[in-house]
């Protein structure tokens, strides 16, 4: 289909709407994608960019444990489940620490000294709770010689790797994150970034591949899984260091869960990938969403913003087809009486000698009434554009009905004659009065009849009937000229009154100011706050009537 | 032999002019006003010409021409409309219906006899 090229027209508005929204949505497809890529590749810039730094090192705990040794923890934390029940928590930990790190419990004066030394004294500290669970400790170790010298040996090794990173310029961070899910790595990469501004460097573990292991530094210690395939992901904050804790909320978290994998979840090189493609499709998939729900919001609000304005094309285009039709309209009244004139005067002037005084004197008048025609056609259609633009005002007062309709009847009585037209009147005799201006009335009247014998066949009849009505709003008067005439269609009724009719319509009921005449009469009644209509059927005649409200005997004279 | 004409127009004094305009041209002239009895009178003289207004009562005249070119017995008749819509569109619209010649009001009775001279010969 061709666009329209005219801006006012509906095609071209619909058109420009079309392109707005495709415009719109390549905007959003322009901005919203290059976002969502660098979004999608920003955690794999970042861990490039720490392994160029040299942030990410090799650094391994010394692999100074043995598969026999490990399940030696790995059983003892097991036996401790179930003991601990009646101790503690935190002194618990407390003890352990420092049997593994001491090997003896301080006396409550040194105990006390260190604490406060160290700002960290717990303000119901209570000796006794301790040394009750360094002796729980103490007594478990007995029962399992050379398990104390492997948990001093690990506790060594803790040391030798953090002075050794801290010697390398790292730091070596001491806290406990799991990667379970996209949003954790997510998470885990913005802390890394995070920490990498805090601190002056960081502590990883190894590199492999095109993957990235994150291995704590308890792979060795108790519970751990040693699939090297599997590496813990841990970062530890720099200046806890008691790795003890650490290992304690494992621990912790065993007995709580009973499961120690529920707490340190795997971290393989297939997991990430799968992570970051399952995070890939979920972001893909959100922007199209977005995407979608954003140019749908942004063709309803296009839909809204251009209905009052389509609306408005149409209203302009089907009132630009309503004057076509009342230009053709007037241009057929005025041009037929026009004809008539100059096609007269003509014959006239051309044959003047050939015809009689009777056939001249016929034409001339022929010529007069057809003037007076166009007069009437010109002062009706000035009338109308008068009213519409609401510049006529007439005066109002009481006026008699009877006395208009008698005063019409005796007006139209020769024309009716002509045709052999029957005029009758009914309804009540003497004053019925309504507020309403007398010419006016006349002017109502004559186009209903005029009407009435231009549309009735010859030898037909005409009924002008005056009713009283009751309304809600007070009693009314009704007006009907009736003829028995050919009738209008029901379809056609409707726009009789309208200044504007359609052709076909004109064909049927084509006449002396055809159209103008009853549009005259509808500002004209409704001028005097009354209404007008017509009942009629297609080859049993026509009515057409007009209601004012009516005056109340009493208030006539008061008036 | 002598041609006949029907002039078909809703509007007395327009007939009247036109019969007035061809009365020295030695027609047989009759008149319709109204479309139902154009093609009343069409089927019972078959005229040689008929003058038609486009928008008469009853059927509008594009239909009527329509109707008479359509008949075999009247197939031959010319048919001028007479009409105040001067529009392009409305004497295409003439021509579709299959009228021979088109007359925009207000015209001359020069005018039309001059055209039903051409058509009539």
């Amino acid at each position: 289909m061709e666009t329209n090229k005219d801006p006012r027209s509906i095609e071209w508005l619909q058109a420009f709407r079309r392109k707005l929204i495709t415009y719109a949505l390549i905007l959003v497809l322009a901005v919203g994608l290059p976002v969502v890529g660098f979004e999608l590749q920003r955690p794999w810039n970042l861990l490039d960019q720490l392994i160029t730094q040299g942030k990410i090192v090799l650094a391994r705990l010394s692999n100074s444990f043995d598969q026999q040794e490990i399940e030696r923890m790995n059983r003892f934390a097991l036996k401790v489940n179930g003991l601990t029940g009646d101790y503690d928590e935190d002194y618990l930990i407390w003890s352990f620490n420092l049997l593994v790190t001491e090997g003896a419990l301080p006396s409550e004066q040194e105990m006390k000294a260190t604490l406060k030394e160290n700002d960290a004294e717990p303000e119901d500290f209570d000796y006794q709770k301790l040394s009750e669970t360094f002796g729980f400790w103490r007594n478990l170790f007995n029962q399992e010689p050379g398990l104390l010298e492997l948990f001093q040996k690990y506790k060594q090794a803790l040391i030798d790797t953090r002075n050794y990173s801290e010697q390398a310029g790292f730091i070596f961070v001491d806290d406990y994150v799991m990667v379970d899910d996209s949003k954790t790595l997510v998470f885990l990469l913005d802390s890394l970034e995070w920490y990498e501004s805090s601190y002056p460097g960081l502590y990883y573990d190894v590199v492999e591949n095109d993957c990235v292991y994150f291995r704590d530094y308890l792979k060795n210690g108790p519970g751990y899984d040693t699939d090297p395939r599997h590496y813990h992901l841990g970062i530890f904050p720099k200046f806890n260091t008691d790795q003890w804790g650490t290992w304690f909320s494992v621990w912790l978290a065993k007995k709580n869960n009973g499961v120690y994998n529920n707490f340190s979840i795997d971290f393989s090189a297939d997991k990430v990938k799968r992570m970051m493609w399952t995070l890939a499709v979920l972001i893909a998939g959100i922007s199209a969403g977005l995407l979608l729900i954003i140019s749908l919001i942004a063709r309803q609000l296009g839909k809204i913003i251009s209905a009052p304005i389509e609306k408005a094309f149409m209203d302009m285009r089907r009132l630009d087809e309503m004057k076509d039709n009342f230009l053709s309209m007037v241009s057929h009244d005025l041009r037929t009486p026009m004809t008539s004139i100059k096609g007269y005067a003509k014959l006239l002037i051309e044959k003047i000698n050939q015809y009689d005084e009777d056939r001249q004197l016929k034409y001339l008048n022929i010529i007069i009434k057809e003037s007076d025609r166009l007069t009437r056609l010109i002062n009706n259609l000035l009338d109308l554009q008068r009213f519409e633009a609401g510049k006529t005002k007439f005066p109002l007062e009481n006026v008699e009905l009877n006395g208009v309709i008698s005063e019409s009847m005796e007006a139209f009585g020769s024309a009716a004659d002509d045709k052999r037209i029957l005029l009758e009147k009914s309804g009540p005799e003497g004053a019925v009065t309504v507020y309403a201006n007398r010419d006016r009335l006349l002017q109502v009247m004559a186009n209903y009849l005029s009407n009435a014998i231009k549309f009735n066949h010859e030898g037909g009849r005409i009924r002008i009937s005056l009713e009283r009505i009751k309304a809600d709003a007070g009693e009314e008067v009704k007006v009907t000229v009736t003829d028995t005439g050919p009738g209008i269609p029901k379809d056609q009724q409707s726009r009789l009154f309208s200044k504007f009719q359609q052709v076909e319509e004109m064909a049927r009921t084509k006449g002396q100011g055809s159209g103008l005449g009853l549009a005259l009469v509808r500002e004209i009644v409704e001028f005097m706050q009354g209404r007008v209509g017509l009942e009629s059927e297609v080859g049993k005649g026509s009515s057409f009537y007009f209601i004012l409200k009516a005056k109340a005997q009493g208030e006539v004279k008061n008036d | 032999m002598t041609k006949k004409i029907l002039i078909a127009d809703d509007e007395e004094y327009i007939r009247e002019l036109i019969k007035a305009s061809l009365e020295d041209g030695g027609y047989e002239i009759s008149e319709a006003e109204d479309g139902i009895l154009t093609l009343d009178l069409v089927r019972k003289v078959i005229p040689d010409l008929v003058i038609l207004d486009i928008m008469m009562p009853g059927i509008i005249g594009y239909r009527v021409c329509e109707e008479i070119k359509k008949n075999p017995d009247t197939a031959h008749t010319k048919v001028i409309f007479v009409s105040a819509r001067g529009h392009e569109v409305s004497k295409m619209t003439g021509q579709m219906a299959g009228g021979d010649d088109y007359l925009v009001k207000p015209f001359e009775p020069q005018e039309i006899r001059e055209m039903v001279k051409k058509w009539l010969g």
